[in-house]
């Protein structure tokens, strides 16, 4: 069995920063990643992301994941890849598959940064070969610098959607379009006139209601939906196509976190189901959470969660003095409050604000 | 022993060197004999309407009819596809060629060997056209989703579980082991909450997150067993 301060699942932007935010203050850590590189997503991000310097703006999202992986080689943090978290249990001790043999690792205090994974929806031939999530195509592009295929119809037009389109374009490929059962787009403007601005039509108030193809995709059928998404096969057209990219939505992955008893609330706005957690990213008595797992939103809050959730363990672990870490919390929600301003995050930022009322409402506090 | 009013009838009319009809008939009412491309010949003298030659068939070229003389009569049809059409349903029936003759009720569903797969389903039809029913059309058209990959369950079987009343992503998993495969549900168990909402208008924040246990992740036992101290 393994001992260790700090055990964080998940190597992502929130792992990584975790990780750096407990060793920076002595906290022995181990970061343990199923991937055989750490970074989650950021490897497959080439573009440049927003917020503000602080927030590592202007950087690209792989350069961002390269500065991570150096800070943690300097902090003294262990990362553990290829390591498969497959289950916690009580007393803090949690079952990992590491080399091929299972193995005990019981930490005083566990952060869970699993992240979040991609939506699908189904339709008639949506399990045909050539249909994808967006961020499979990313993976292709831009980690395996292989075309998913040359004619794509994009579903979804939140931020992920929108950047996927881009880069496949980026890469080589047709992007033949976008469909959007909304009447909106759903991200940012300025992703999307990139791709208004490459001629690719953005079909807002569409869905797709049919893959086409035998044995792999040659085509999709898209009809328009009204506001209660009511279907109108009448007006149904066929789209020339080889591959269909999902990029509805993302789930977080709470299963460690339904394993410890933790309680779950439902939040639309972050993503779905979601542990409670209180104002210092805690949901149980030791366990911690930080990134996509507490609530979808970007690389940017990830980070400073992860950092939040790993100066609050050192605080509890005594290795950080108390009012020295209040004071940095103080800043890491400044800095959060920034990236939850405005039209796009202000509605995260109450979500954020119910949970932790709810949290404060529980009878009994911590298990 | 109760007599059953089922016959079997083959439609089987090529030389082909094939006897599993005749060696399976428990009463002996199918002759074949020495030389297997001979045509088999059913004893209706013989026959109990038992099935086994029914499911028995490679060919799925024997069906069993219940002439009842009144407006409806009862064909057993052998069935290879996943889902299996359910009780109550109601189906399209062809002749031999694939030609359709009409509708029928599914009335019950029976394995005659339980090691085998092949099922058959026993449909209500109209008299008129007993005589040439030999099957039933795939029963599930390609409109119908798969919903869990893993467990290659279609949303049609999720629909089925949801009418039988199921309410939660939980209560569907018991019963047709969506999201009890590889990924553990992680693509399925919204897609079904999804449905959930739209079958019985209950949302997504009324309803409960199926539940985890470990392992969380797919882990052999072999993986499993050999725990490095």
């Amino acid at each position: 069995m393994i001992n260790i301060e700090l055990l964080v699942i998940g190597g992502g932007p929130a792992g990584l920063s975790a990780g750096i935010a407990a060793g920076k203050c002595g906290v022995k850590t181990i970061v343990v990643d199923e991937n055989p590189l750490p970074g989650g997503q950021l490897f497959k991000q080439i573009h440049k992301f927003f917020g503000s310097k602080e927030h590592k703006a202007g950087t690209r999202g792989y350069k961002i994941g390269e500065q991570l992986l150096n800070e943690v080689d300097q902090d003294g943090v262990e990362v553990y890849l290829n390591t498969r978290v497959w289950g916690i249990f009580d007393n803090n001790i949690v079952g990992i598959l590491k080399d091929g043999k299972t193995q005990k690792v019981k930490a005083q205090k566990i952060i869970l940064a699993t992240g979040a994974s991609e939506n699908a929806i189904a339709f008639k031939g949506s399990t045909l070969p050539g249909i994808m999530t967006a961020g499979a195509a990313q993976t292709f592009i831009n980690v395996h610098r292989v075309l998913p295929g040359k004619k794509i119809l994009m579903i979804g037009t939140g931020n992920v959607g929108l950047i996927t389109s881009y880069q496949l374009m980026q890469a080589g490929a047709e992007v033949v379009g976008v469909v959007e059962a909304s009447q909106n787009v759903g991200g940012y403007d300025v992703h999307a006139n990139k791709l208004r601005r490459a001629g690719i039509p953005i079909y807002l108030g569409h869905t797709v209601i049919e893959a086409k193809g035998d044995i792999e995709v040659d085509g999709a059928i898209i009809a328009p939906v009204d506001e209660k998404f009511k279907v109108d096969k009448s007006k149904s057209f066929l789209i020339d196509c080889d591959t269909i990219c999902f990029a509805v939505g993302l789930t977080p992955r709470i299963e460690l976190a339904q394993m410890v008893n933790a309680p779950i609330i439902y939040m639309s706005t972050l993503g779905g189901y979601l542990p409670i957690h209180d104002n210092r990213l805690k949901i149980t008595e030791d366990i911690f959470i930080a990134g996509d797992i507490s609530g979808v939103e970007e690389a940017s809050t990830a980070m400073e969660e992860g950092s939040l959730a790993g100066v609050a363990v050192a605080m509890e672990l005594g290795k950080l003095d108390k009012n020295k870490g209040v004071k940095e919390i103080e800043e890491i929600y400044k800095r959060l409050a920034k990236l939850r301003s405005g039209q796009f995050g202000s509605k995260r930022a109450s979500a954020k604000e119910e949970i932790i009322k709810k949290q404060m409402e529980m009878k009994g506090g911590f298990k | 022993m109760i007599r059953s009013n089922y016959l079997a009838r083959i439609n089987c009319f090529q030389p082909i060197p094939c006897n599993p009809c005749e060696t399976s008939c428990p009463f002996g009412a199918i002759l074949i004999g020495e030389d297997i491309t001979n045509i088999p010949v059913l004893d209706i003298t013989k026959c109990r309407g038992c099935g086994i030659c029914v499911a028995a068939c490679p060919g799925i070229a024997i069906t069993m009819a219940m002439v009842t003389g009144g407006d409806k009569d009862y064909v057993a049809i052998p069935y290879e596809y996943y889902p299996l059409p359910e009780i109550g349903d109601e189906v399209t029936v062809v002749d031999a060629n694939g030609n359709e003759l009409g509708h029928g009720i599914v009335e019950k569903l029976k394995k005659p060997n339980k090691n085998d797969p092949t099922t058959l389903v026993f449909v209500i039809v109209d008299s008129s056209i007993t005589k040439s029913v030999v099957g039933i059309k795939k029963y599930i058209v390609k409109d119908d989703p798969i919903i869990c990959r893993c467990e290659e369950i279609f949303e049609s079987e999720i629909i089925n579980a949801i009418k039988k009343g199921d309410r939660t992503v939980d209560a569907i998993k018991r019963r047709t082991r969506s999201g009890m495969g590889m990924c553990q549900g992680k693509t399925c168990n919204r897609l079904i909450a999804n449905i959930i909402v739209r079958e019985l208008g209950i949302s997504l924040s009324e309803q409960l997150p199926s539940s985890k246990r470990p392992p969380v992740g797919v882990i052999s036992i072999k993986e499993l067993s050999q725990e490095k101290s």
